[in-house]
């Protein structure tokens, strides 16, 4: 007992009345001691029951006082930032995402400084600046309604936005390939057929002409019955060509496509009016050779083919930008008018009559295909010069290394 | 009053074979109408300018550049070819090339399907048709 409690009492009535109040006085102070004790503990149970659960939680948890200071970090976050629990204390949020990435969401903490509850996602967060997260900031009220701090909670759903990408692209691919296939039935039933039944014409007038019925050129029917026949093959070769365009890609290696494309130059074979030349040197890199050579052939070959003669200049060259080449292969042909920009790109798709350029109509709509599979797109534009036209198509320098796992199965079942 | 003239033929059509199982079709029931051949939709709306009236038009659906259903669209857009009389004669047995075709008043839709035969039908139909109705006299 200290002095300024010492009791002097002076009678027995005083000591009696002194002690009377010492014990109220006691009983007061108990009550008083316990009321604290209780409301110490009750506070310490709750902000323990806080912590198991700031630290329970699996997200980046923060406390943030009103000047954006960190007040209180769950160890979630700490091992995320690789601060100790000392140094996060007290840092500013702008010390935390970057300064750049604090001017982007300053917004929203503003709002919630402001006493609204915020939400968005967005890229990096601390110790993951690829991630992305999901943020919430909730503002934490005292008794009289301001805002003391904010709930800053943010979520790793790097995953999920993986998964929902993934999926998105799975929905795009089965909205194309059901494109594919109705396209596919309305060929079939035109495309493929024409030539069988040509083929049954053919035959029947043949067969009218040996038996002398009329004057039918038996010779003259025979020769398109040859051809009818092969251009049937073919269809079917490029319809299925077209199938697979993107799924059997073959190796990932280096390529040098230099000499890929003189190797392509000297299997085409073509007259010898007809030159075709690369412009500087083209790229060495790391890509699927196989579907880019099937590129390169199907266009180099178109420029062959469709050229009116006699005297022809096909000119291949390749530029650098950004995260692809852009190969073009420029001829001094007929040209195409910009009209056909998107028909010649689809299936079966021809300008000429087949009985005056015998083609599938297939190699562009192969070619569109496998450019898209990794990535690129390809057009056409008119020849610089003003005569003939320039094919254009973009190849990324580093494609997915894609179709392996369907390549693998092909095999296993092959 | 009955048309005195004859009716010209217009037949597009990208097949070599057709042109000729066509032809063997008008060998074959004798009608000896002029028939004049265009390749595609383009070919086929540069020689409706020079093709003397009454004409009969016979298209194909898919041909290079421009196809049947686009080149019906042209003939109606056209002041000059509104009114032509055109027969598809093809063989996509597709609902909406029939909708489009119907949509874009064809006097009849017909499909190529056997050995001759569908091509004889489809001659014999416009060999009576021509003979039958009446043509508006114009220039």
């Amino acid at each position: 007992m200290t002095d300024a409690n010492r009791i002097r009492p002076k009678t027995l009535e005083d000591a009696l009345r002194a002690l009377d109040e010492a014990e109220a006085k006691l009983s007061a102070r108990e009550d008083y001691e316990t009321g604290i004790r209780r409301l110490t503990e009750s506070v310490l149970r709750s902000e323990e029951r806080f912590r198991t659960l700031a630290q329970g939680v699996p997200n980046h948890l923060l406390f943030l006082d009103t000047e954006l200071r960190i007040v209180f970090a769950n160890d979630v976050f700490l091992e995320a930032s690789g601060w100790s629990k000392r140094q996060a204390v007290g840092l500013h949020i702008s010390d935390v995402v970057g300064v750049e990435r604090f001017m982007e969401r300053q917004s929203y903490y503003e709002r919630a400084l402001a006493g609204e509850t915020v939400a968005y996602d967005s890229t990096g967060a601390a110790g993951n600046d690829a991630g992305f997260f999901h943020f919430s900031y909730r503002p934490s009220f005292d008794e009289s309604g301001n805002v003391r701090g904010i709930f800053s909670m943010a979520t790793d759903i790097s995953e999920r936005r993986k998964v929902q990408l993934e999926l998105e692209a799975k929905q795009a691919e089965l909205l194309r390939s059901n494109k594919d296939l109705e396209q596919f039935a309305y060929v079939a039933s035109h495309d493929l057929k024409a030539p069988l039944r040509a083929i049954e014409l053919l035959v029947q007038w043949i067969v009218e002409g040996l038996a002398g019925y009329d004057t039918n050129n038996v010779q003259e029917n025979l020769a398109l019955l040859g051809k009818r026949t092969t251009r049937l093959n073919r269809l079917l070769d490029d319809l299925l060509a077209y199938s697979r365009a993107g799924r059997k890609v073959g190796a990932h290696r280096m390529a040098d496509t230099h000499a890929l494309v003189l190797d392509v130059v000297q299997m085409l074979d073509p007259p010898p009016t007809i030159s075709i030349s690369i412009d500087g040197q083209l790229p060495k890199f790391k890509t699927h050779p196989t579907p880019l050579e099937q590129v390169l052939r199907n266009l180099i070959g178109n420029a062959v083919k469709h050229h009116p003669g006699p005297e022809g200049r096909i000119v291949v060259s390749c530029k650098e930008e950004g995260d692809r080449y852009v190969y073009a292969i420029e001829d001094d042909g007929e040209g195409i008018p910009q009209q056909y920009a998107e028909r010649v790109f689809e299936m079966f798709q021809t300008l000429k009559p087949r009985d005056q350029v015998e083609g599938s109509g297939m190699g562009l709509a192969i070619v569109n295909r496998i450019v898209q599979w990794q990535g690129g797109r390809v057009w056409f534009e008119q020849a610089p010069s003003g005569r003939g036209t320039v094919f254009k198509f973009q190849w990324k320098k580093n494609q997915p290394v894609a179709a392996t796992v369907e390549t693998k199965t092909c095999e296993a079942a092959g | 009053m009955r048309s005195s003239r004859v009716v010209t033929i217009l037949l597009v059509e990208d097949d070599e074979v057709d042109v000729k199982a066509l032809k063997w079709a008008f060998d074959k029931l004798k009608v000896a109408n002029p028939l004049m051949v265009a390749r595609d939709g383009i070919e086929a709306l540069e020689m409706l300018r020079e093709l003397p009236r009454p004409y009969l038009v016979i298209t194909d659906i898919n041909m290079p550049r421009m196809n049947g259903i686009e080149l019906l669209r042209k003939i109606r857009e056209s002041e000059q070819f509104r009114d032509s009389i055109v027969f598809v004669l093809t063989t996509s047995n597709d609902e909406q090339d029939k909708i489009d075709a119907y949509d874009l008043n064809v006097a009849g839709y017909m499909l190529k399907t056997d050995m001759g035969t569908s091509f004889q039908r489809a001659i014999s139909l416009i060999d009576n048709y021509w003979k039958v109705v009446e043509f508006p006299e114009r220039e």
